[in-house]
């Protein structure tokens, strides 16, 4: 009887999250990266083309390629 | 003082695992040969496992663990990446975004829930780690590097200079200015599987005429010093379904389906890819050869698994030597991240020359028992014979499945997980496609050759251990060996020293014996779509699913027609 009441518990958890996760993205992306897009449009459109490099080159100058080991520590 | 790192790469394609002890490399192998899953991107626990067990330690024994990129700036690329291409980017974020939330931005974590590992966990620059990965291992005091990939955080290419153990990585190209981008997005135009046609693509290059070259120069607009932009409007890296928008199609014509007949179009937008790729390549090596002067060059990334531009760079840059390390790609990531933590971090002094061979080796009994349970009748013999008799069985148009010692490291098979056939057969190529690779016709076989006698068959002065050269084959030596030259005239050669892989070195040497010529075709021991085999159990099942004519695991010998 607990066995089955868990399968059910299991079968209602993955349907909701199968409805939850697909709404939860959706939203994600239309209203938040949508919100955003549209600020960053009006605000700052250099972002959506990308920096700018110098004339005459595509290079641009590499920074934190020396990492330290408090530098190595962080993911970002 | 810390001495024991594990290098991880993962997330993308191909990850992989490596141990570094006191400065040298002791283990590294793919997850793909553990799992069995082509190009395996998931964390790979099971190649990290077998590279403490390979080590004799456990997790808690680590002083650290080091991953290939920082993964906050690669999810950060990824976001600004689909704000990008909105609103046409919403089924890759549908993908992707979960994948992110799982267990990509909590490498710690899973680690010590998988592992129990607690430890420092490290992150280095996706291209720092490829610089390492090339620079660290290459014996070379002081050398130019150049990287070159698809994309790692954002950077896509690299260049600045190794010296003892220092990295100065100068300059960078970024997102979505990316050679291996614009290689891969044009390899699934034509057909082929992102990250796994690309070398594909590389030789059917051979069959055509670089008749788009202008077209693809008009896309990559190159700078003299070899930089250059790509027009996005061409390309679509966030897009629903292809890299590739209307506007390249309009260009190039019809896309081609998986599996699609390749035609006359298709072979000239390969060698026209190929073309502008070399162009672009050796126009950045001389580049970097005018700014450093130096004379000795460093390749790492995915680009530089291209051989026949790496032999063009060789022989037209200036640069007087280059060194590209066996897994060039993103494997070899997790080999330069801990390489970067064990000589630039910890200051451990580096290392003599890299041996490929790096994976796991099974003993005798497995072998034996791995061979009995399939019901095979096998023969053990002693080294001598047995590469004598082996080598017979290639003079007779056999084709042999060889396995010994240690899994190589990296995408090439390199003597000890080999298919092995006569290079003077001018069938072979058939027999080996027909029978037991069922891969594309126009792809080339490669040949491994005593290192000492390469220069008689190749225009090649310089080793070529790791199969990432494709020097020509001297015109009088072409008709000697055509099972292993390509449509071009040019062979894919793997240099095989003796004091590098004794047992191959003998084999070939036997088979020089009996013939006069000394190498043999070398093919990675895989099917079609499967990662070349691990254990001997994953030998025996290619042997009995495709018509092989013979086996050798270590020292036993098993016949088709003793079991037939
Ligand atoms: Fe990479």
């Amino acid at each position: 009887m607990l066995e089955k009441l868990k399968a059910f518990n299991r079968r209602v958890a993955a349907a909701v999250q199968a409805v939850l996760l697909p709404a939860g993205l959706f939203s994600a992306y239309y209203l938040g990266l949508g919100l955003t897009w549209i600020m960053v449009r009006l605000l700052k459109p250099s972002v959506l083309r990308g920096p700018r490099p110098p004339d005459g080159t595509f290079w641009r100058e590499a920074r934190d390629y020396e990492p330290d080991e408090a530098d190595c520590l962080r993911q970002s | 003082m810390p001495s024991r790192v594990l290098g991880l790469s993962a997330h993308y394609h191909d990850a992989a695992a490596c141990l570094m002890q006191e400065g040298r490399l002791t283990a590294a192998a793919h997850e793909e040969r553990f799992t069995r899953r082509k190009s395996d991107a998931e964390l790979p626990l099971r190649a990290l496992n077998y590279c403490l067990q390979e080590g004799g330690i456990t997790a808690p024994d680590l002083d650290a663990a080091v991953f290939y990129e920082k993964p906050f700036l690669k999810f950060a690329r990824v976001l600004i990446g689909h704000l990008r291409s909105f609103p046409r980017s919403y089924p890759s974020f549908r993908r992707a975004l979960p994948r992110w939330l799982q267990d990509r931005l909590s490498l710690p974590l899973t680690l010590k829930s998988e592992l129990g590992f607690s430890g420092r966990t490290y992150f280095v620059k996706h291209h720092l780690a490829h610089a390492a990965a090339a620079f660290l291992p290459s014996g070379f005091t002081e050398a130019a590097i150049l990287t070159a990939d698809a994309v790692g955080e954002w950077a896509t290419l690299t260049r600045g200079r190794g010296s003892g153990s220092r990295i100065r990585v100068e300059s960078e190209m970024c997102f979505p200015d990316s050679l291996g981008l614009l290689y891969t997005a044009v390899t699934t135009f034509l057909g082929f599987a992102a990250q796994e046609g690309e070398g594909t693509v590389m030789g059917l290059a051979a069959y055509g005429k670089p008749a788009y070259l202008d077209r693809f120069r008009a896309i990559a607009a190159a700078r003299p010093d070899g930089s250059f932009a790509l027009d996005q409007s061409y390309f679509d890296f966030y897009g629903e379904e292809r890299m590739y928008t209307p506007r390249f199609v309009e260009a190039f014509g019809r896309p081609y389906a998986p599996k699609a007949e390749m035609d006359q179009r298709a072979c000239d937008i390969a060698a026209s890819l190929q073309a502008l790729t070399e162009e672009i390549l050796l126009a950045l090596a001389r580049d970097l050869r005018q700014r450093t002067k130096l004379d000795d060059l460093c390749l790492g990334g995915g680009v530089f698994l291209n051989c026949v531009a790496n032999q063009r760079i060789l022989e037209e840059s200036g640069f007087k030597r280059i060194f590209v390390q066996p897994a060039a790609g993103d494997a070899g990531g997790a080999m330069g991240a801990a390489a970067f933590v064990s000589h630039c971090l910890w200051g451990l002094p580096r290392g003599g020359p890299l041996s490929p061979y790096l994976g796991p080796a099974f003993p005798a009994s497995r072998c034996r028992r791995a061979l009995a349970a399939a019901g095979l009748t096998f023969r053990e013999l002693p080294e001598e014979k047995l590469c004598r008799e082996t080598a017979k069985m290639l003079t007779e148009g056999l084709v042999v499945g060889w396995v010994q010692g240690r899994m190589e490291v990296g995408p090439r098979a390199l003597g000890n997980r080999t298919i092995l056939g006569d290079p003077r057969n001018p069938q072979m190529k058939r027999f080996l496609n027909d029978r037991v690779k069922h891969r594309e016709e126009f792809r080339p076989f490669a040949p491994a050759v005593l290192a000492e006698e390469a220069a008689d068959y190749f225009e090649l002065d310089s080793p070529s251990p790791f199969m990432l050269l494709a020097p020509r084959v001297r015109p009088q030596k072409r008709a000697a060996i055509p099972a292993v030259t390509h449509e071009d005239g040019t062979a894919r050669v793997q240099t095989v020293a003796e004091a590098e892989n004794p047992r191959f070195y003998r084999l070939i040497k036997a088979f020089r014996e009996l013939t006069g010529v000394p190498m043999v075709v070398n093919t990675s021991f895989n099917r079609r779509g499967e990662p070349i085999v691990c254990t001997p159990e994953d030998a025996v099942a290619v042997f009995k699913a495709t018509a092989m004519d013979a086996l050798v695991v270590g020292e036993f010998v098993a016949r088709r027609e003793e079991h037939a």
